[in-house]
C-alpha cells in the first residue's frame, strides 16, 4: 500500500493523535488510558500495525547502531575527578570583562521578550501625560511619571527571574555560570534598563519643566524603585513571581492612597507615608529605604546562592 | 516485559535517578561512578551523533560529568534527571561546535556498523536503516534518536533541544517520511530517484 493510500485510510479510521502516540507507546511512555486506546485500536487497525512496526525497526536500527559504538574511556571518571579536586583558575580582569559582556548577551535573550517594549511603552505614557499635565499645581508625587517608574521597575524584576517565568532556568543554571551571576545579570539589565529610560525621562522633565529641579526628581522615583524592586525580587524567589508583583503592587497602591490624608493634613498619614513627601523626600526616611533595598537585594542574592552550595 | 510494567519500571528508574542527584548534590563521591556507569554510554551515543568525533565526545562527557556533580545541587526536579544530564550534555556539545568545524559521523562509519534491519530490493539493492538513519539532517536525527533510541518524551525531547514541543513532533513526522520514503524507493522498482 502506497503512503499516500496509507495516510488516507489512517485520517478516517484511527482516533486523533495516533501519529504522535505511537513513537511513545513502544518506549511506554504514555498513561493507561492512551496506552489502552492504542492497544484496543491495533487490534483492528493493520496500518497502525505496520506503522508501529516500522517506529521499532528504527528503534532497533538506533539501537543497533549505538551498541556498535565504541565505549567510552573508563579513565573519563577518574579524570573528572581530578578536575574537581584541582582548584580553578581566577580570571584575569580582561577575561572577566568578556565573561560579563557574554553572560550579559546570553541573558537578554533568556528574559520575556515583551518585557522591554512594555517598559518603555508605559514609561512613556507616563512621560507624555506629565508633560502635557504639568501647570504648576500638582506636587512631586502626583506626577504621573513618578507613580509608574517604581512599580514598572518591580514588576519587571519580579519576571527576570526564577522557574516560574523561565523554564530553561533548571538549564541555564547548570551551564558554568553561579546562580548568583544568572540573577545579577538578569537584575543588572532589568534595572538597569529601567534606570536608564526613567533617568532619560527626567531629563527631559527637567528641561521641559526647570522649576522641578533634576537631583529631586531622580530621588523622587529611585528610593521607591530599588525598595520595590528588592521586596519584588525576593518575593518572587520565595514564593513566585505572582505574589512578588502582587504585594508590591498592592503596597505602592496603598501608598498612593495616602495621598488624599496627607493633603487633608493627617497627622497618621505622614507617618505612614513611606515613599516620599510633597516636599521630597526627608533624608531620613531615604537613607532607611535605601538600606531596606539593600537588605533585601542581598537577601535575594544568599538565597540564590543555596542553589550553588557545592564545595 | 510488558507496556504496563515497562511505565511502571520507568517510575522506579525516574525515583533511582533522583535518589542518586540527591547523593550527587550531597557530594557522595560513590553516587557519581554509579551515576557515570549508569548514564555514560547513552550520554556518549548521544554526543558523538551530535559531534561526530568520538575523541571529542569523550571530552564532552567528561565536561558533562563535571557539570553534573557542580551544579547538581541546582537541580529542582522540574524534569527528569536524565532530561537535565541531555540538555547540559546538548548545551556543551552546541557551544563546542561553535568553537571548531562541525563534522558528522561518515556513511562509511555507519554502514560498517550496519545491522540486520536491511530492506532488500528486487534488483539486489539494499538500503540499510542504519544508513537511512545516517542520511537524516542533523536535526532529525537527534530528535529520532532522543524520542525513539532514547526515549524521551517530545516534551522532555523539547527541554534537551530548547525548542518548541511541536518542532520535535514535526521533526520526527519528517524524518519518518524520509525514512520510508527512501527504503520504498529502493523496495519498488522505478522509484529508486532520490534515494541516497
Amino acid at each position: 500500500m502506497s503512503l499516500t493510500n496509507e495516510r488516507r485510510e489512517r485520517s478516517l479510521a484511527c482516533p486523533a493523535g495516533m501519529d504522535e502516540w505511537l513513537p511513545l507507546y513502544l518506549n511506554g511512555r504514555l498513561d493507561e488510558v492512551q496506552r489502552e486506546t492504542i492497544e484496543d485500536h491495533l487490534r483492528l487497525c493493520s496500518v497502525c500495525r505496520r506503522e508501529l512496526a516500522f517506529w521499532r525497526q528504527v528503534r532497533q536500527a538506533g539501537r543497533a547502531a549505538d551498541a556498535r559504538l565504541p565505549a567510552p574511556s573508563p579513565a573519563i571518571l577518574t579524570r573528572a575527578l581530578a578536575v574537581l579536586d584541582a582548584a580553578p583558575p581566577t580570571p584575569r580582569w580582561q577575561e572577566w570583562l568578556t565573561a560579563s559582556w557574554t553572560l550579559l548577551k546570553a541573558q537578554r535573550g533568556l528574559i520575556k521578550r515583551g518585557l522591554w517594549p512594555a517598559s518603555a511603552a508605559v514609561l512613556g505614557v507616563g512621560l507624555a501625560i506629565t508633560w502635557l499635565s504639568l501647570d504648576g499645581g500638582s506636587s512631586l508625587g502626583e506626577l504621573p511619571l513618578l507613580l509608574l517608574a517604581p512599580i514598572v521597575a518591580a514588576l519587571g524584576v519580579a519576571l527576570a527571574y526564577g522557574p516560574e517565568v523561565d523554564p530553561l532556568l533548571e538549564v541555564a543554571l547548570a551551564t558554568p555560570t553561579s546562580p548568583r551571576l544568572v540573577l545579577l545579570a538578569r537584575l543588572t539589565l532589568v534595572l538597569g534598563y529601567d534606570l536608564g529610560l526613567t533617568t532619560l525621562a527626567s531629563l527631559i522633565l527637567s528641561i521641559v519643566a526647570p522649576q522641578i529641579p533634576l537631583g529631586t526628581l531622580i530621588w523622587a522615583w529611585l528610593v521607591p524603585m530599588l525598595f520595590l524592586s528588592g521586596l519584588a525580587l525576593l518575593l518572587s524567589l520565595l514564593y513566585g513571581p505572582a505574589l512578588g508583583s502582587g504585594v508590591s503592587l498592592a503596597l505602592w497602591g496603598s501608598q498612593l492612597l495616602l495621598q488624599a490624608p496627607l493633603r487633608a493634613g493627617e497627622a497618621w498619614a505622614r507617618w505612614a507615608y513611606l515613599f516620599w513627601s510633597n516636599g521630597g523626600t526627608p533624608v531620613g526616611q531615604r537613607t532607611l529605604l535605601m538600606a531596606l533595598a539593600a537588605v533585601l537585594f542581598i537577601a535575594a542574592f544568599k538565597l540564590a546562592g543555596r542553589e550553588e552550595a557545592y564545595v | 516485559m510488558s507496556l504496563a510494567s515497562t511505565m511502571e519500571g520507568l517510575q522506579e528508574v525516574v525515583n533511582e535517578e533522583q535518589a542518586l542527584m540527591r547523593r550527587l548534590a550531597h557530594r557522595d563521591r560513590q553516587a557519581m561512578g554509579e551515576f557515570y556507569s549508569r548514564f555514560s554510554q547513552p550520554l556518549f551515543a548521544y554526543l558523538v551523533r551530535l559531534i561526530g568525533d568520538p575523541a571529542v565526545a569523550e571530552e564532552l562527557l567528561q565536561e558533562t560529568m563535571l557539570l553534573a556533580w557542580q551544579k547538581a545541587s541546582t537541580f529542582r526536579g522540574d524534569s527528569r534527571p536524565s532530561t537535565w544530564l541531555f540538555g547540559i550534555a546538548r548545551n556543551l556539545a552546541r557551544n563546542a561546535q561553535r568553537r571548531s568545524q562541525p563534522s558528522t559521523v561518515s556513511l562509511e562509519d555507519e554502514t560498517s556498523l550496519a545491522g540486520s534491519e536491511g530492506v532488500a530490493s528486487p534488483a539486489g539493492r539494499r538500503l540499510d536503516l542504519v544508513q537511512a538513519l545516517a542520511r537524516l539532517s542533523p536535526e532529525h536525527r537527534e530528535v529520532v534518536q532522543l524520542v525513539l533510541v532514547q526515549g524521551f518524551t517530545y516534551d522532555e525531547a523539547a527541554h534537551i533541544v530548547g525548542c518548541p514541543v511541536g518542532t520535535v513532533k514535526s521533526r520526527l513526522f519528517y524524518a519518518r517520511r524520509q525514512l520510508r520514503g527512501w527504503l520504498q524507493a529502493c523496495t519498488e522498482p522505478g522509484r529508486s530517484k532520490g534515494v541516497p
